[in-house]
Formats: C-alpha cells, sequence, structure tokens
C-alpha cells in the first residue's frame, strides 16, 4: 500500500481549488495525512480520510472575491463579469432541483446509465490492463518475437529450434541482438529453504534482459556466457519470490540455492511487476546447454524457444522480416532434412503478447459500447417525454423573455448532471463487475483487476460526456421547435404536428434500441450455442472419480531420466494401495492439457519415402488408460513395468490407425521415431490400439504414439486417480503416501478431472456468462424502452382513441391499431439488427466452435424472441388505452 | 455592520491565537477538533481566513515548507490589532449577554432529554 496520498483525490484538489490558496491547502491536507493521520490509523483508512477532506474541501472552499475589498463596486458588474459561471451555476441549481422533483424518474434515468457505464468501466479496466499498459521494457516498440511457420506440417507461428535462433543472430544483421527463451514453463523442486516448494522456472539465453532492456533490482542480469554449460549454474529471482522466500534479504545475492538438487548462485532479483509471458516463471536460469547438445540433431529438430530481437537502430519490422526470412531460406538450403520447408517471421512484442486475448476483450468491449447506447437511446426517449410534459413551463419562460439558447443550455445540463450521477453509480457497478469477472477466472485473461488509472478514468469521462450528448440532443431540438400558441394553449395532449415529429423521434430511438439490442443477444447467442457445442465434444475420457496432479522428482535425488520415471511408477504402486483408489496411472501430457511433442517417424518395412510427420508422441503407464476409461480397441496395453532388454512397447491411437493403417492391424509392427532410420535409431513396438483423447476440447483428435513412461521425455509427469469415493478426499492419503517415498517432494496443481475439463472451456463460459448478462441488461433496456414509447403514445392518443370508440371500433380494433403501429417499428428495428449482426458476428468467427458466425437458429430464434418481447411490451398499454370511456374522453372537450 | 463577526471566524481567531506564531491550516484545524470536537474542513478554513485576512483581521505570511508537504509552502497567520479589538467586542458582548443567565441557560439546558452529546 503506498503511502502518499491518493493522487487521484490530489488532482481534485489541484483542479477546483484554483487560486493562490491551493498551495496552502493541499500543503495542509499533505502534512495533515503523512504526519498524524497515517501513522494513527493506517494506508487504508488514511486513503479514505485524505479523500473525504478533499471532497469536503472542494466543495466548501470559496477563493476570496478580489472585489469585496472595494464596497463601491456596482453589485452588476461582478455578476458580469463572472457572467458564464454563474449562470452554470443557477444552470446546475435548478437542474438538480428538477431531478429532485421527480426522484423517481431520476433514479430510472441515472439507473440506466450507471449500468451502461458500469460495464464500459469494467470492461475496459482489463482492456486495459492487457492491452493498453505500456510494456516495462525498454523501448519496447523495438523489439520483436521471432517464430517459425512451416506449411508442409501445417505449422504456423510455432516455437523455433535453437540453433535456427542462434543462426539468426549472427546472420540477420537488421537485429541488433537476439535472445531466446523457453516459454513452457518447467517447474523445478527449490530446497534448502525451510519446506521443499514447486517453482516455476523460466529458462532464457543468458542475453534476454539485455535484449528486453530491463535491469535487475539487485545484483545484475546473465551474460550471453552463462547460457552454455561450461559456466557455473546461476538464478535470477523475481521480485515476488524473493519477498517469498527469502524475506526480501537484501544479501541474498551470492547465496547459493538448491534447485532439483543443484546448487545454484543466485546473482540477481528482478524489479517488481516485471513478468515476462503471462506472470508464470518465478525465478530464471541459463538454458546451460552443452557441447553435445549443441552439436546433436536435437537443437535443430526440437521447437523449444521463442526468439526475441532487438531491432537495429533506423531497421523497420518489415526491413527486419524481410532479411529474416531470406537467412530463413539460406537456412532450408543447408539443412536439407531439418529444416525443410521452414519458414520465419516476426511480430512487435506487445501484439504477440496481447495474443489471443485480443478478440474476446474487442469482442466485449463492443458488446458494452451497443449496451451504453441502448441505455442512451433509453434514458433520450425517457428525457424526450419528459420535455413534451414539461413543455407549458418551456413555452412560459420562452414567453418572458428566455432565449432558446438558453433553454437549450439549461437542458443539457441537465444531462450532464444526470450523466454525472450515472458515471459515480457507474464506477461502483464497474468495481463490483470487476470483482465478478474476476471470480471467474478465465485462463488467458489475467490480472482482471479494477485499477483506476487515468485511462479508465478519461475512458469513463468520454463515454459519459458523449452519452449526455447523446440522449440530450433530442429533447434538446424538441425544445428548440417550440410551438409558442399550441404549447401555451395547455391543450398538450392533442394530435397535431409536433405531436407526430415527437412520435417520429421516439420510434426512431426505439428502432435503433431494437437493432443494437438485436446484435448484441444474437452475439450472446452465437457464444451460447459455441458453449454448447463444445460441452457435447466428447474428450475421449471419462472425467468422473478422477483426481489428479503433478509431481517432479527432483534432479538431485534422481540424476537421470530413468531414475525419475522409475520414482514416479514406485509412487504410483504406493498410492494404489490407499482405500478408495480403484487405479493409477501416471502421463506426461494429460488429455485436454494442450500442448505436447510431436515427431516425424517411420515404420519398419515402409519405403525410403514413406513416414509420417508431426505425429503426437507421449509416455504413459498403464493405468492412465484404466484410470481415465480410454478404451483398449485392439491389442493390449504394455506392462506396468518393462523388462530390461527388451523393445519399449508403444500404442497408438484409433486416429493414427485411421490415417497410417487403414487396411490392415498395425499390432507387432515396429516404429522409430525418425524419416530415414539409421543404426542409431530405436525400434519401439506397436503393442495396442486405444481410443482417441482430445488435448484442446475444440482440436479433432491426432494421430498419436503412446510409449511407456520410462523417462525418454522431459516434463513433468501428471498422475491420474480413478477413485471409488470423492477423488478430493483421497489428497491428505495420497500426501503421505507419496512423503513416505521422498518427502522433499511437493504435489502441484491438484485438481480433479472434471475441474480439468471445466478449464478447458472456461474462456467460453466467462464469455457466454458476460455476453449473457449484458444481453439480458439489453433486452430489459429494450422492453422498458418499448414500453415506455408505448404507453406514451396510448397516453397521448387516448383523445382518438375515445372518438373511435365513440364511432363503433371495438376494444381489438384499437389494441390492433396499436400493435400495427409496434410491428412497424420491430419490422424496421429487426431488420437494421440483423444486417448488423451480419457484419458484427463475423469478427467473433475465431472464437466459435461448431455454429457459423451467421447461424441460422441463432438468428431466426433471436428475431422472433424480440419480436414477442416487443408485442407483449405494447400490448400492455395499448389494452389499457382500448379500455377508455370515450363519455369522459368526449367530456373534457 | 462592518464588526460584526460570525461564530466560526470567531472560533478561527480563537485558534489563531492560541497558537502563537505557529497558526496555519494544519494546527488551526487541530486546535478547533482538540478544544470543541469540531472537525472542520480545510476549504472552510481557509474561506474564513480569506474573508477575515481581506478584512484586515489577520496578517499572514508564507514560509518554509517541510518534507511532508510535498513542497508546499505554509502559510502563517497571526489575528491583527483590528481582529482582535472586533473579537473581544463580539465575544465580550456576548459574555456579558450571558453572564446573569448562564446558569439559567444550563438547566434549561439539562431539561432536554438528548442535549448531552450534542
Amino acid at each position: 500500500m503506498p503511502l502518499h496520498p491518493p493522487a487521484i483525490a490530489r488532482l481534485l484538489l489541484r483542479l477546483f481549488v484554483r487560486d493562490a490558496g491551493r498551495e496552502f491547502v493541499v500543503g495542509d491536507l499533505d502534512e495533515e495525512y503523512r504526519r498524524y493521520v497515517l501513522p494513527k490509523i493506517g494506508p487504508r483508512l488514511a486513503r479514505r480520510w485524505y479523500w473525504w477532506q478533499a471532497i469536503r474541501t472542494v466543495s466548501q472552499y470559496r477563493a476570496p472575491s478580489k472585489l469585496a475589498k472595494s464596497p463601491q463596486t456596482h453589485h452588476g458588474t461582478r455578476r458580469k463579469g463572472n457572467a458564464f459561471m454563474s449562470t452554470l451555476f443557477i444552470d446546475l441549481r435548478f437542474a438538480l432541483r428538477t431531478l429532485k422533483r421527480s426522484p423517481g424518474f431520476a433514479a430510472l434515468v441515472v439507473l440506466t446509465l450507471s449500468l451502461g457505464i458500469g460495464a464500459n468501466t469494467a470492461i475496459f479496466s482489463a482492456v486495459n490492463e492487457v492491452m493498453l499498459r505500456p510494456l516495462t521494457f525498454a523501448d519496447s516498440d523495438r523489439l520483436v518475437v521471432l517464430w517459425e511457420s512451416n506449411a508442409e506440417r501445417g505449422w504456423q507461428q510455432v516455437h523455433a529450434a535453437p540453433a535456427n535462433v542462434a543462426d539468426w543472430r549472427e546472420r540477420v544483421s537488421a537485429f541488433a541482438d537476439v535472445a531466446s527463451y523457453n516459454s513452457f514453463g518447467r517447474g523445478a523442486t527449490l530446497t534448502g529453504q525451510g519446506e521443499a516448494v514447486y517453482v516455476t522456472i523460466g529458462t532464457v539465453s543468458g542475453n534476454l534482459f539485455s535484449v528486453l532492456g530491463v535491469g535487475p533490482s539487485l545484483g545484475r542480469v546473465f551474460t550471453m556466457d552463462e547460457t552454455w554449460a561450461e559456466s557455473q549454474p546461476v538464478a535470477l529471482l523475481s521480485h515476488g519470490m524473493w519477498q517469498r522466500q527469502f524475506g526480501g534479504d537484501p544479501t541474498v545475492v551470492g547465496r547459493t540455492i538448491l534447485l532439483d538438487g543443484v546448487s545454484h548462485e543466485v546473482v540477481g532479483v528482478m524489479p517488481d511487476g516485471f513478468t515476462y509471458e503471462f506472470n508464470e516463471a518465478e525465478l530464471w536460469v541459463p538454458f546451460r546447454w552443452t557441447t553435445a547438445r549443441r552439436e546433436s540433431i536435437w537443437f535443430r529438430q526440437a521447437h523449444v524457444v521463442r526468439g526475441v530481437a532487438r531491432l537495429a537502430p533506423g531497421i523497420t519490422p518489415d526491413q527486419a522480416q524481410v532479411e529474416l526470412q531470406a537467412v530463413a531460406l539460406q537456412l532450408q538450403q543447408e539443412h536439407p532434412e531439418l529444416n525443410r520447408g521452414m519458414d520465419a517471421g516476426l511480430t512487435p512484442i506487445h501484439r504477440f503478447l496481447v495474443g489471443d486475448r485480443r478478440v474476446p476483450l474487442t469482442l466485449l468491449l463492443g458488446a458494452v459500447i451497443l449496451l451504453q447506447l441502448i441505455a442512451c437511446a433509453n434514458v433520450g426517449n425517457l428525457l424526450l417525454a419528459r420535455a413534451v410534459g414539461r413543455r407549458q413551463e418551456l413555452a412560459m419562460r420562452t414567453a418572458l423573455g428566455a432565449g432558446r439558447s438558453r433553454l437549450a443550455r439549461q437542458l443539457m445540463t441537465e444531462s450532464t448532471v444526470i450523466a454525472g450521477f450515472g458515471a459515480i453509480l457507474g464506477l461502483g457497478l464497474g468495481a463490483v463487475l470487476v470483482r465478478w469477472m474476476a471470480s471467474l477466472q478465465p485462463p488467458n485473461l489475467p490480472a482482471l483487476v479494477f485499477r483506476l488509472d487515468w485511462r479508465v478514468l478519461a475512458f469513463t469521462l468520454t463515454v459519459t460526456a458523449g452519452s449526455a450528448l447523446l440522449f440530450g440532443l433530442a429533447p434538446m431540438v424538441r425544445t428548440l421547435r417550440l410551438d409558442l400558441t399550441n404549447d401555451l394553449g395547455g391543450g398538450g395532449s392533442r394530435g397535431g404536428s409536433s405531436n407526430l415529429r415527437q412520435r417520429r423521434a421516439t420510434g426512431s430511438f426505439t428502432v435503433v434500441q431494437l437493432a443494437l439490442a438485436m446484435m448484441l443477444v444474437i452475439g450472446a447467442g452465437l457464444m451460447l450455442r459455441s458453449l454448447a457445442e463444445l460441452r457435447d465434444v466428447d474428450s475421449g475420457v471419462d472425467p468422473t472419480n478422477v483426481l489428479t496432479f503433478a509431481m517432479t522428482p527432483p534432479r538431485g535425488s534422481y540424476p537421470t531420466d530413468r531414475e525419475r520415471a522409475e520414482f514416479t511408477i514406485s509412487v504410483v504402486d504406493r498410492l494404489r494401495a490407499i482405500p478408495g483408489v480403484r487405479d493409477v496411472g501416471a502421463v506426461r501430457r494429460l488429455a485436454l492439457q494442450g500442448g505436447g511433442w510431436t515427431s516425424d517417424f517411420t515404420i519398419e518395412g515402409w519405403g525410403p519415402d514413406e513416414f509420417g510427420i508431426d505425429v503426437k508422441h507421449r509416455e504413459a503407464t498403464p493405468g492412465y488408460f484404466r484410470s481415465l476409461g480410454v478404451p483398449v480397441l485392439a491389442g493390449r496395453l504394455f506392462p506396468e513395468r518393462l523388462v530390461p532388454g527388451e523393445p519399449v512397447p508403444v500404442v497408438v491411437n484409433r486416429v493414427f490407425v485411421e490415417r497410417y493403417f487403414p487396411d490392415e492391424s498395425p499390432v507387432g509392427r515396429r516404429i522409430t521415431y525418425n524419416r530415414i532410420p539409421d543404426e542409431n535409431s530405436y525400434w519401439y513396438t506397436i503393442v495396442g490400439v486405444v481410443g482417441n483423447e482430445r488435448h484442446r476440447v475444440a482440436d479433432a483428435p491426432e494421430p498419436e504414439i503412446i510409449a511407456h513412461l520410462r523417462g525418454d521425455m522431459p516434463g513433468t509427469p501428471r498422475i491420474a486417480i480413478k477413485t471409488a469415493v470423492d477423488p478430493l478426499s483421497i489428497v491428505p492419503a495420497v500426501r503421505a503416501a507419496v512423503a513416505e517415498l521422498d518427502s522433499d517432494i511437493p504435489l502441484v496443481s491438484i485438481q480433479t478431472m472434471e475441474q480439468v475439463v471445466g478449464a478447458a472451456t472456461a474462456r467460453e463460459r466467462f464469455l457466454v456468462n458476460l455476453l449473457g448478462v449484458f444481453a439480458v441488461l439489453a433486452l430489459g433496456l429494450a422492453c422498458v424502452g418499448v414500453y415506455g414509447v408505448a404507453a406514451e403514445a396510448a397516453r397521448s392518443r387516448v383523445h382518438e382513441v375515445g372518438i373511435r370508440i365513440a364511432l363503433g371500433a371495438s376494444e381489438s380494433d384499437i389494441v390492433r391499431g396499436f400493435l400495427r403501429r409496434a410491428a412497424g417499428v420491430v419490422a424496421v428495428g429487426l431488420g437494421l439488427g440483423l444486417a448488423g449482426a451480419v457484419a458484427g458476428t463475423r469478427l467473433m468467427s475465431s472464437l466459435l466452435y461448431g455454429v457459423g458466425a451467421t447461424d441460422p437458429v441463432t438468428f431466426v430464434a433471436v428475431p422472433l424472441l424480440l419480436t414477442v418481447m416487443v408485442l407483449v411490451s405494447s400490448y400492455l398499454p395499448a389494452r389499457r388505452a382500448s379500455t377508455v370511456d370515450p363519455a369522459t374522453v368526449l367530456r373534457a372537450e | 455592520m462592518p464588526s460584526a463577526i460570525g461564530e466560526f471566524e470567531q472560533l478561527i481567531l480563537l485558534a489563531v491565537l492560541r497558537q502563537k506564531d505557529e497558526a496555519y491550516g494544519v494546527t488551526i484545524r487541530r486546535t478547533i477538533h482538540e478544544v470543541t470536537g469540531r472537525d472542520v474542513s480545510a476549504g472552510a478554513v481557509y474561506t474564513a481566513l480569506g474573508r477575515l485576512e481581506q478584512r484586515g483581521f489577520v496578517s499572514s505570511r508564507v514560509a518554509e515548507t517541510a518534507p511532508e508537504r510535498s513542497g508546499q509552502r505554509r502559510k502563517y497567520y497571526q489575528v491583527q490589532p483590528e481582529g482582535a479589538a472586533t473579537l473581544y467586542r463580539s465575544y465580550s458582548h456576548l459574555q456579558r449577554m450571558a453572564d446573569d443567565v448562564l446558569q439559567e441557560l444550563q438547566n434549561l439546558a439539562a431539561q432536554q432529554p438528548s442535549a448531552s452529546g450534542v
């Protein structure tokens, strides 16, 4: 919590205390805040105290009038000198009094507006946080992220191979420097600092921080030499890690910590707020590639790093892109096998980091702007109706000499006051809405905090001012067309041309409102349909009663991959003995968690040109398939433990068989992860076929090879436990069982499989929830609007209706007449809305699954729904109008 | 009636007197709060001080800053003879008017059921 006074309250003081007294007023409050209030009641209450004092001071401060010193000054001159301000104050006071006279009306319009403004502020604060807040890197517009693409393999903007990045660094002169990092977020166990903790580590090239242009807050960053294994292991702490694990101790630099049992020297601490790629890493270590690694095929084959480059001075991103592609072409020729079809490209770092959060946020921003326009149309309608009611008052004031511009200004002031109240209430609503949004915890939309910085405030003010102008215009125009004789006459409620104009104006408000509401509801409807489709997707696993967690055996105690795999399998064995456990398995890449490794492969007996590319490969123990209900379709699963010396068995999934063995069984064939096998190729034996699993809920299953988990692959294995009881109830027993084998291994991301499945559609649910709320609000506002207009029409036509009934029209004739008018408005509004929706929903097609952006079901159901709602909203007032007593009406004549 | 002076202005003038050479916004507000329990806003205090200065009742000088004031200076006030005279007159009038009825006033006030806290 900051110790300085709240900046916005201070700004308020500076804005409103305008004369020489300002310095002393602000200084006094600052002094009192720091010297007496803060030490006594703490920062939270003290900030509140400051706000309260600022508001009171602003409202009670009057600058000493210079003219008052000379008593001979004529009173009139003083007013003239400040005519604008004094009229403004009179208008303001009058507006407040007018609103106070009809509190119901005032509450309705302020509430309507605050809904829109609140939704806008909330969504905009998220947009601000994700898309607008400047990055903490030096000259971040000179930074680009580098990726590779491969049309042949269907790769788009994938991770790059370390060897290619190294070549780019050497050859592309448009880059001042190129760094790389692994964005998969490796985990490691930190021991020797009290209880063992699992930490997320970012592995980076030594020059990453200098390329990003971020210095440490303590110690130093890495050097390029530290990228390689020849140098000593070093680590950089994040600010949060430093605070949590080391209590912010400044002597931490130079100390040695144990990561997976390996000692690392802490060389520095990164500043508070430094994050890179989704806030994950808690500390950073260099890659420490060995010479053998760098010379192995892996270095150019494994697409595991992102490149990030700083452009050389004077070079544009386009120029750099051209040169990068030229170098990629050279590399294709130099490494025809590994780099075949490998293209490269770059994305400005800001756009890259915003990534796929841009579309949903833009969609939500669009939705709330629609909502605000609907709210404005509603308020405009209400004000218009009221302006008609105030015709006599306004006509009287005109007759007494008030200029029309003066009246217009008065009305505009009223709109602004209404909008101002709406904004204040809206800011509060916005804060509530953000809290609710954050509680839905969508992935990829982190940091949903309500932070009221100047951008959010400026946006809210713009929305408010724009709204006041929008909904204030119609009543103002109406006032300027005041028809003195008619309006002063007091008839008011009878036909006439002004009444017709008025009806036309409210009619067009309603049309606009319906059109906008329709666009919003169709958008929400499409998202809802998409979510329903996603929920119906068969992910290939049965998530009921399954507990999953991740576990990394530390490298210090289990140095080789084999030893770690062996330990994992012994954990699996031990867990099986827990009461309530039905089966246990381990896997690297659990279903529905995305990502994973891919390789090319060939089958023994295939010709030299026959190979498969980019097949997914994973590792598991047989209990994994049983725990998640993945069926064995042919052959068998591999045994729990491998017999040393025998070939490693693998299973393949159904899509694999369909694609590569359409006519025969693959069981018994031998397979290797090389396109062209040589004497070093390792051959696995296919022993069975299992059902398909999805790795992303929206992506169709891909061909997969799943080998026995024996430590051929890096990464943290996940354990899956099928239980006969509530899966979370066995967590303590699981912890105890793992601790029995090794007390230094923390369990991480403990989730039921149902939670994993839920997380897979979290983004869609988040959007459906928000769009749903906005759509319901839009529908509600539109109905209130339609009802208001219908009621007003019914009221103003009571005379006409009375005559028609007297002339023999039946009640149903009257109702039908009203409904016909409403139907006309609906038709135009819905027509416009449909057109708008067709244009608008195309922008969200990348978010949809299983439904088109012009999904016929949605495009028929939503207009029907709106039609019914509009007709119901206009039927009620029409029904009331049709029951007037003609005698009463005619007698009033 | 150029010499009329309101209750709030009396409070301020008395607070300035009490603080002697240390009378500026913060100390004035705190003195009033300590003695009367009233929390007056800085806005009201400066508005009143501005008026009093215009009428020549107080004088002011701008002086050094303190680290807590984020670089803003202080404005110290001092009661002028004219202000003292007016305050004295107002206050002594009031006191003389009250002298003989003070006891009765107290008795009357005590009869009001909820008069205690206010």
